[in-house]
């Protein structure tokens, strides 16, 4: 195993490979790597690289891969553009974590299902494929409700990505196959596991994530929720984003995530919210809507009442935030 | 100065190498390691393939440590270092009994690199006090009974300090929230947290 104090975007790139680990905390890549389950050859450091910066950008923000998330939940420009991610940072693990873990990292977090984790667990596709699933055979844990598969009901672990994917912020990317970035909406950095559930993201693990882009819109407003039974991960959580031009709801975003395989779009929520007076935002017709392509099975089905608590109450944070902006 | 008191690469190799098939040949590749590791110096330790240069200043005492890439804090600390105060726990980041300051900033050293630590101050509880004299934080530990079997006491400690200088709000419950992930198996956390917030309020 070797260690690779990179100096710049284009030396950590350089030594990316089919065994190499880019390292921002280092967390969950300790974690695996001393369970076994990760077991890489080239460690990238990316400590010196220029990434811990949070900017004003058109309007919006920039965040640096490298900023930790107690920084980000401390950012005076974080508290007043994006008062939403300031507000999930700050609740993410605990504040010791916090202080080392990155946003880059928060976000490609690997999945916190416990079987995946444990390593006396032979049975999971994702590590070893056609291996089988033993949560899905019904050992520990419920699984994801939404976006599983046959083979794989990981549930997708990155909080900020909820609040993100809810502010249709980008990331970009760099690899090493090419020379110059590339941005990518975050939803679409996430995949379902479908019959090939190795990964959860749709990049290759050799591209570097160097920030995030986060766009600022006056008329929005979001409402956040979460039910956690540890301080590690939430079990459910959902954000949601409303443009309101008065009286009626322009645009909306929904976004679920602890109980979904990826930060999951409830696009027939939103189409229920949009075009309807704020009044009708809360009804729970819009609540049912958000369940809607949900998959339980005996372990999980207890897990749609909690999803819809979450969705209930950040439906109802958002109008509220609608409402004392309006003042 | 250097230290290499420990070291935990070669010690796996040769539990590696004992429990293979052939005895004799485990027997003299095991002395073949001891020699050479009887070989390094203090001073000039030799570079493996692979071994990191690990600068750091711990507890106030520049340090040059020769580490594995895959090291921890925790593990240098208490393998290299013999600092036995920061706890082995439940090495998934949620107990608090490893916690350790890495420039001024609590984390959890057993699931942090080691390399990564390079040029940062690094403090232990044992370098909460140099002089060997109690903290006001160590005092009142003690004086609200906060301490039973002790196993989390320097991990609550270094946390505690550290907290002392994040902006928590005044109330108890934020208070408690930002001990969140310090686990105490004695039960005593309502202790701790009265012996933090006696500090708290004596500091205003």
């Amino acid at each position: 195993m070797q260690w690779v104090r990179a100096q710049s975007i284009a030396e950590a790139l350089s030594h990316a490979g089919p065994h190499s680990r880019y390292v921002g905390g280092g967390l969950s890549l300790s974690l695996l790597a001393q369970r076994g389950i990760e077991q890489p050859e080239t460690l990238i450091d990316l400590s010196a690289l220029p990434l811990r910066q949070v900017e004003g950008r058109q309007g919006g923000l920039r965040i640096g891969a490298q900023v930790r998330l107690a920084e980000l939940a401390t950012q005076p420009m974080v508290q007043s553009l994006a008062p939403l991610l300031l507000e999930i940072a700050g609740q993410i693990a605990t504040p010791a974590l916090r202080n080392q873990a990155t946003v880059g990292g928060e976000l490609l977090e690997p999945t916190r299902c416990p079987l995946f984790r444990d390593p006396s667990n032979a049975r999971c596709n994702k590590r070893s494929a056609g291996s089988g699933c033993a949560v899905i055979d019904g050992v520990g844990g419920p699984g994801a409700l939404f976006g599983t598969s046959a083979s794989c009901v990981a549930t997708s672990a990155s909080e900020l990505a909820v609040g993100l994917c809810a502010m249709s912020a980008e990331v970009t990317l760099y690899s090493p196959e090419g020379t110059t970035e590339r941005s990518l909406p975050l939803l679409d950095l996430y995949r379902e596991p479908g019959s090939d559930p190795s990964s959860s993201l749709t990049i290759q693990r050799t591209e570097l994530l160097t920030s995030v882009t986060v766009p600022v819109l006056a008329q929005q407003v979001f409402g956040y929720a979460r039910l956690a039974e540890s301080p590690l991960a939430p079990l459910a959580s959902a954000a949601v984003m409303l443009s309101v031009r008065d009286p009626v709801v322009v645009d909306a975003k929904v976004i679920l995530g602890g109980l979904t395989s990826r930060p999951w779009r409830a696009k027939r929520c939103e189409q229920r919210i949009i075009g309807q007076p704020l009044a009708a935002v809360q009804s729970e017709q819009v609540v049912a809507a958000a369940l809607e392509g949900a998959q339980p099975r005996p372990s999980s089905r207890p897990l749609l009442s909690l999803a819809e608590q979450v969705v209930r109450h950040a439906l109802r944070r958002a109008v509220e935030a609608h409402v004392a902006h309006r003042r | 100065m250097t230290t290499r008191a420990e070291d935990p690469a070669l010690s796996r190799r040769q539990f590696l190498v004992v429990s293979a098939a052939s005895c004799a040949l485990a027997q003299h590749a095991a002395a073949q390691e001891a020699t050479e590791s009887q070989a390094l110096t203090p001073a000039e330790p030799s570079l493996r393939p692979g071994d990191v240069i690990l600068s750091c200043r711990v507890n106030g005492t520049p340090q040059r440590l020769v580490i594995d890439p895959g090291s921890s804090l925790l593990d240098v600390l208490r393998q290299q270092l013999g600092l036995l105060s920061v706890r082995h726990g439940c090495a998934d980041g949620t107990c608090g009994s490893c916690t350790t300051l890495v420039a001024g900033k609590r984390v959890p050293s057993c699931l942090t690199p080691a390399a990564l630590c390079h040029q940062q101050d690094i403090t232990t509880v044992e370098g909460l006090s140099p002089d060997g004299e109690l903290t006001p934080l160590q005092k009142a530990f003690v004086r609200h009974d906060a301490v039973d079997c002790g196993f989390c006491i320097p991990g609550q400690l270094v946390a505690a300090h550290a907290l002392l200088q994040e902006p928590i709000g005044p109330d108890p419950a934020s208070l408690a929230e930002a001990l969140c992930g310090q686990q105490c198996a004695c039960d005593k956390l309502p202790q701790i947290l009265a012996a933090i917030a006696s500090v708290r309020s004596q500091r205003g």
